[in-house]
């Protein structure tokens, strides 16, 4: 196993050498530098502008900037934000904390409630809370995420009963730790709550229709023909069959959650990377952008490193590298 | 159990906030607390609360008024200017600020042309940089070739410590003081100084007890104990955090008025109307006639670069505008029709007697029938006299929803007078990008944020300038009107005398209103809504909320 992780990492790096140089050529491709706003205020001068543009290089050819950007990456480097005037390992560390957190809190809620949900729909299969669950989950699947966000924060600003927007409240540093927390998790609960909603409504009606197929199988039928307890059927026996497609689910929703805190983060105001990744992609602040999008590979690759691990452990049918066995 | 319900009211109970702190609200966070290297309003904001200069401008006039300096004088019809600092002045750690800390600044921080200043422009005069001399502890001198009047009011620009920087080399410099730099470290001489930056979320500023007002009045200022930046990152949420009382005080965007109003039935808060701001928005047309380098073709085809240069072809454009709808649709009737580039902000040199373009459709049609544009195919759309169908593209920033939504309701007026407009939105950096380095537009719907002093906007009023957009870098002026501005601007600033002065600029505005290069539309108003609980709260549209800042109380 320890091979195929290794096989698998060196691909990634390709994999991540590719999408730099797209999104490198993709930048370089679309007309103006960030440094043309600084042209469009009356106060600074065009020397100004020109000494800012030779200084980082942003007009020289693009594969010696991307060149540049390699070797200065292998020295832990990963260039200067021009809008954010400071280098950008800091500032990725500390969006993508935001984020990650964001993410993971949102994780925990969605499988918590979704795969309970699921399991007990498909156990109790068309009847009237399985009816309920799903209409639910229809309306979660189908409300976007962008406006079940404005419709809190409205509700939330109108009733004045809760905070809304930023990650923190005013007098946060000078609260103790468990104030602190708690005043963490009240502005994370909107986004938080948004963004579960709608991965939660998809992943029980996976669970539903998995746990429904492996019910019907036939040694779920002799499971209870040899007088086996219920639960033990639905949990030793259903279950952990019908869970292997879910861990392929977790692996990618790992990286769908980034893109879609994206939109939440920008409305709620949460200070993640997706507000950073609109607001840099519109400035043209160059290094930022590509630094963000090595972070998303990076995390795509790893969810899905870490799916597959995952799936190797729980389902004995699948093994690594059992093409080289062959 | 009970350690868990407790930590839980603590959370929820509504916060009591400590006595006399401001919050206020910033679109974005600072990017650096480094004065000299500052380029935008979200850092500047931050950093004109910890650091002043020689001058400042009176927030209600737009006087220049004494700070560190108590006072100056102007010798050699402005060439010389010497200005004497206050007595005992002190930094934020308490060493002594004395004219060394004067020179060291201008000269090696702000006319060094090897740190990233943007206020080094302005300080130049035709390029060339000031002698800065220590002529007393308290006494600086700063000495042109030639006079040099704008300077009193670059003379604005942060002090900083010499006592920290003097052995810098100026690429340590250009990142030094960014916004990870400790509160300690961050030495200043203004009403407040860095208590904590929490990373994109607030700046919390603390008094700074060796501010100099605290001396020279009885009382302590400024009476605030803290002023606190909070970033909230869009202008719908930041109404509604002032509504619920989250911060003190905004200036309210024309298009969110009506929201803000509305709030007033639920929130005990004041809206304070200052009239006209300083910024202008407007239509230009490409007239740039200079051939490409290489291919020797002109930009854009030349028989559209003949109807922008045709004087009647902007005049009658410059009728056909309605800016009362301007100012109704797009501003919530909280703007005025604007004829010129000073707005009526500016005291010192709005001229009022300039020509006032009412929306006249049929003069419009009457100019352009004059001028030989006609519908000779009877499409509804004009032609010239060589047949070329009068048809462009009118760009503007996407984002920016003042401008589309003026853009819109220009395009529409010009299609009333036959003209075949469409509409496109580009993003800003490719917008300016096709401005000052391709020139291959053809018409734009722009603002800039205005400045009191007009010689700040020789980029965009010199024929050399890089923003003298309709076309800029020319060697030699191409047209007279623009020769005759060019010569203004270099008279304006070796002008000592205001009476004279304002003259000088007068001509200009009347030159622009009749030449029409820039066709304005309107000036928006200035709206500030401010908690009750704000005492002393003035704000203007010059200098805002904070101008007065050092005696804003909270209660």
């Amino acid at each position: 196993m320890g091979n195929v992780i290794l096989h698998r990492l060196i691909i990634a790096v390709f994999l991540l050498l590719i999408v730099t140089l797209v999104t490198f050529v993709l930048i370089q491709m679309t007309p103006g530098n960030y440094f043309d706003q600084l042209r469009a205020n009356p106060r600074i001068s065009e020397e100004l502008v020109e000494s800012l543009e030779e200084r980082y290089g942003v007009d020289d050819p693009v594969l010696v900037q991307y060149g540049r950007w390699l070797v200065n990456l292998a020295s832990g480097d990963m260039g200067y934000s021009f809008g954010h005037q400071r280098p950008i390992t800091g500032l990725l560390l500390e969006r993508f904390g935001n984020t990650i957190f964001l993410m993971l809190a949102s994780l925990f809620f969605t499988w918590a409630f979704a795969l309970p949900l699921g399991i007990y729909a498909a156990v109790h299969h068309n009847r009237i809370l399985d009816r309920i669950f799903s209409f639910f989950a229809f309306i979660g699947m189908s409300i976007p995420n962008f406006f079940l966000c404005f419709l809190l924060l409205y509700l939330a600003s109108h009733f004045y009963f809760w905070p809304i927007g930023g990650m923190t409240s005013p007098h946060y540093a000078e609260l103790g730790l468990f104030a602190r927390l708690a005043d963490l998790f009240q502005h994370m609960a909107i986004p938080v709550a948004v963004i579960a909603t709608g991965a939660m409504a998809g992943l029980q009606r996976i669970t539903r229709s998995n746990m429904l197929e492996v019910l019907r199988r036939q040694y779920i039928l002799s499971a209870r023909a040899r007088g086996l307890p219920e639960n033990r059927v639905i949990y030793r026996h259903a279950l952990r069959n019908a869970v292997n497609p879910l861990i392929t689910i977790f692996g990618y929703q790992f990286t769908t959650l980034v893109s879609g805190a994206a939109l939440v983060e920008i409305i709620a105001g949460w200070p993640g990377m997706g507000q950073l990744m609109l607001e840099s992609v519109q400035s043209r602040d160059q290094f930022v952008v590509v630094g963000l999008v090595l972070a998303s590979g990076v995390l795509l690759i790893l969810g899905n490193l870490v799916a597959d691990i995952l799936l190797a452990v729980v389902d004995p049918r699948v093994r690594f590298g059992a093409r080289e066995n062959v | 159990m009970s350690l868990l319900l407790s930590f839980f009211l603590v959370g929820c109970a509504p916060p009591t906030p400590p006595d006399n702190v401001l919050n206020l609200g910033t679109i974005s966070a600072p990017k650096t607390f480094n004065p000299v290297t500052a380029r935008e309003t979200s850092s500047t904001d931050v950093i004109n609360q910890m650091f002043v200069g020689l001058t400042t401008t009176d927030g209600q006039t737009g006087a220049v008024e004494p700070e560190l300096a108590s006072d100056w004088e102007s010798k050699e019809d402005g060439r010389v200017w010497i200005f004497t600092l206050h007595d005992d002045l002190r930094w934020s750690d308490g060493e002594p600020l004395t004219a060394a800390d004067v020179v060291f600044t201008y000269n090696e921080l702000y006319l060094n042309f090897d740190i990233d200043s943007s206020a080094r422009h302005s300080l130049l005069m035709d390029g060339e940089p000031p002698q800065v001399e220590k002529v007393s502890e308290r006494q600086v001198k700063f000495t042109y070739p030639d006079p040099y009047v704008p300077f009193l009011r670059a003379a604005s620009n942060p002090i900083l410590p010499e006592h920290l920087f003097a052995d810098i080399s100026p690429a340590e410099f250009n990142y030094a003081w960014g916004v990870d730099t400790s509160p300690d470290e961050l030495v200043v001489n203004g009403p407040f100084k860095l208590g904590r930056y929490e990373s994109e979320q607030r700046v919390v500023l603390e008094r700074n007890p060796h501010y100099y007002k605290n001396q020279l009045d009885d009382e302590q200022l400024p009476r605030l104990d803290k002023l606190i930046f909070h970033v909230v990152a869009n202008t719908d949420l930041q109404v509604q955090r002032f509504l619920r009382g989250d911060l003190d005080a905004i200036g309210v965007q024309a298009q969110l008025y009506p929201v803000v109003r509305a709030g007033q039935e639920r929130a005990d808060f004041e809206m304070h109307y200052s009239g006209p701001d300083l910024g202008t928005l407007f239509l230009a047309f490409n007239m740039n006639t200079t051939p490409h380098p290489e291919t020797g073709e002109t930009h854009i085809p030349e028989h559209k670069l003949d109807w922008f240069n045709d004087h009647q072809f902007r005049r009658a454009v410059a009728y056909a505008i309605d800016r009362q709808m301007i100012a109704e649709v797009v501003f919530n009737r909280l703007a005025s029709p604007a004829h010129g580039p000073v707005s009526p902000a500016n005291e010192e040199f709005y001229y009022p007697g300039l020509k006032e373009y009412e929306h006249d459709p049929d003069k419009a049609r009457e100019i352009l029938e004059e001028a030989g544009y006609s519908d000779r195919s009877g499409d509804g759309i004009i032609q010239d006299e060589k047949g070329n169908p009068v048809k462009f593209v009118l760009l503007t920033n996407a984002g920016a929803d003042q401008r589309v939504a003026t853009a819109e309701i220009i395009r529409q007026d010009l299609s009333d007078i036959g003209m075949d407009v469409s509409f496109r939105q580009v993003e800003f950096n490719t917008l300016v990008s096709q401005l000052s380095s391709d020139f291959d537009w053809e018409a734009v719907v722009m603002g800039f944020t205005g400045s009191l002093e007009p010689h700040f906007g020789s980029n965009v009023w010199l024929s050399s300038g890089n923003l003298h957009m309709w076309h800029p870098y020319q060697e030699e002026p191409v047209r007279d009107w623009e020769r005759e501005i060019d010569e203004l601007f270099a008279q304006g600033m070796r002008t000592l005398e205001p009476e004279r002065r304002r003259e000088v600029y007068s001509r200009w505005q009347r030159i622009v209103n009749r030449e029409l290069p820039l066709i304005y539309t309107v000036t928006s108003d200035t709206i500030h809504a401010v908690h009750s609980r704000v005492k002393n709260a003035q704000p203007t549209a010059i200098g805002g909320l904070t101008h007065n800042v050092e005696y804003l109380d909270v209660r």
